[in-house]
């Protein structure tokens, strides 16, 4: 069984058909690459997996648990994480604490829990791991809201990570990067895989979502017009000259 | 120097009523005109406990838990099924809440239609240095509202709770998204704040030595300004703002007498500064 399976899913804002009859598998320790041009419905399909959207058709499932129809916060907890389009930090909070906020519930067993110190040596230590792990260099007591662009990009990835997610949604982690950060990412989306971590990546650039997916799905239209290995997509004529452009062939 | 005393006692009734409200309209963004209502269940719950054991400790804490109840009842009946619709709607249903709780207290069989007194036994001895001296009432109402602020800030600053009450109040989705439990969060918010304005309705009763149900009725605009002045949402400019506004009633009127209304001061204050500062004392721009 698929970990993440999202099967002829249907969006509609007013008379707009924003996704039609979508499917998406993603299996524990894949990557898959969602592309296509802007308004193809890429995000509107992160929304309705994470709960912010609901499908007019359709189901999402999380190891055969039925996600549409539940709250962002509880698919969240079941274990689906994701970043933005847009870098959204808590600002005035420092890195270390955009981390701590969102540890998973395994940090906190129980209700009361929450209102016993936030900063313990053992999360402090996780949370810099995760920041460590994402690749953005310290200070990490300094405002989320003062880093640059692409240091909040990995900040996302962190925060999304402390949610001991078995799925990651990646909204353009890399958009805003600096060459060494993009190197670091594909890094770090390697590494989750190796780990079992179920990856999908919506990605402007091509080359990267190529070269970091397993399996890649264009979408157009609100439509799956593709499906396959990145080389498969890559021969895909059709999909060549109408969104991956000649030079990337 | 001594009005400087009476100004600090005031403003701690005023910070501990306004700080609440700040906290629920950073978590929630709703003008929550129904807090004086729970302010003046906290004072009825306070003053019945103080009646029937002659402890304002006592009193204080079930002023605050009475308030917390309230508080959390309001949320979860009124608030609750509202939060997705524009923000007027739960307002218009916070000023019904809020008329209701005033009215209701005014029936013989809560607190009636008129004053009680409330005169308690200091609980702590009178101060005197030099020309100064604080009564044990005052010197009670200080230092229990210091101790629920630094309580406070500590649960803000400490506390995954409180970490979690930021992150909300900075970016209600993202929170969600981060896998914090939204509802859970705003709940507990909900009773910490409201416990502070039933704890303030029980301090600002014993200083001033009465209870009555319409009580709410001047701290309900009043607790408004001091959240405006200090800029909506911000919990610590919520601080300043309310000791800052009572100091200045107190001392203008000691040095100048009652040329307007003492209440009316808050509003010419309000009016000035939102002149200059359009986003309160302590409020952040909006891009």
């Amino acid at each position: 069984m698929s970990r993440l399976r999202v099967r002829d899913v249907t969006v509609r804002f007013a008379s707009l058909t924003a996704l039609s009859n979508v499917r998406l598998e993603v299996d524990a320790g894949e990557v898959v690459s969602l592309v296509g041009p802007n308004g193809a419905g890429k995000t509107t399909l992160f929304n309705v997996i994470t709960g912010f959207v609901q499908p007019v058709a359709g189901t999402v499932r999380l190891d055969g648990q039925r996600l549409n129809g539940r709250g962002s916060a509880r698919i969240s907890r079941l274990g689906v994480a994701r970043t933005f389009q847009v870098a959204r930090p808590f600002p005035e909070l420092t890195v270390e604490d955009n981390v701590i906020v969102a540890l998973g519930r395994a940090s906190y067993p129980h209700p009361l829990r929450t209102f016993g110190r936030a900063r313990t040596p053992a999360r402090r230590e996780r949370a810099h791991g995760l920041l460590t792990e994402v690749g953005l260099p310290e200070p990490y007591d300094r405002p989320a809201g003062d880093l640059p662009v692409g240091h909040l990009r990995l900040l996302e990835v962190g925060r999304a990570l402390a949610t001991d997610p078995k799925v990651l949604l990646l909204d353009e982690p890399a958009a805003g990067l600096r060459e060494p950060e993009v190197a670091q990412l594909e890094r770090v989306v390697a590494r989750l895989r190796e780990r079992g971590l179920a990856v999908v990546l919506v990605e402007h650039n091509v080359p990267l979502a190529l070269r970091a997916a397993d399996r890649v799905i264009v979408l157009a239209g609100g439509e799956v017009i593709a499906e396959g290995t990145p080389d498969e997509v890559r021969a895909d004529r059709t999909v060549i000259e109408a969104y991956l452009g000649t030079a990337n062939a | 120097m001594q009005d400087l005393v009476s100004g600090i006692a005031l403003g701690s009734t005023y910070v501990l009523l306004a700080i609440g409200l700040s906290m629920i309209y950073g978590i929630l963004r709703i003008i929550h005109v129904a807090h004086a209502g729970v302010y003046v269940i906290g004072a009825w719950a306070g003053y019945l406990v103080w009646r029937s054991t002659g402890s304002l400790l006592l009193a204080v804490i079930a002023g605050a838990v009475a308030g917390a109840v309230a508080g959390v009842a309001v949320l979860q009946l009124v608030y609750r099924p509202m939060l997705d619709k524009p923000r007027y709607v739960p307002l218009i249903a916070s000023v019904g809440v809020f008329i209701l709780v005033a009215d209701l207290m005014a029936k013989p069989w809560l607190l009636g239609p008129n004053p009680h007194q409330m005169n308690v036994k200091p609980p702590l001895p009178a101060l005197r240095v030099g020309d100064i001296g604080v009564s044990g009432t005052a010197l009670f109402v200080v230092l229990t509202a210091a101790l629920l602020l630094v309580m406070l800030w500590l649960v803000f600053s400490r506390t995954q709770v409180g970490l979690r009450w930021q992150a909300i109040a900075a970016d209600r989705e993202l929170a969600g998204a981060s896998g914090i439990d939204v509802n859970r969060a705003v709940l507990s918010n909900f009773a910490f704040g409201s416990a502070l304005a039933g704890a303030a309705g029980v301090a600002y009763a014993a200083y001033t030595g009465s209870v009555f149900a319409t009580m709410g009725d001047v701290p309900s605009y009043k607790a408004f300004v001091v959240v405006v002045l200090g800029g909506l949402g911000n919990v610590w400019g919520t601080v300043v703002a309310g000791f800052g506004l009572a100091l200045l009633e107190t001392l203008l009127i000691a040095n100048f007498g009652y040329l307007l209304p003492r209440d009316a001061l808050a509003f010419i204050v309000l009016i000035l500064v939102l002149m200059v500062r359009p986003r309160g004392l302590f409020g952040r721009a909006v891009a």
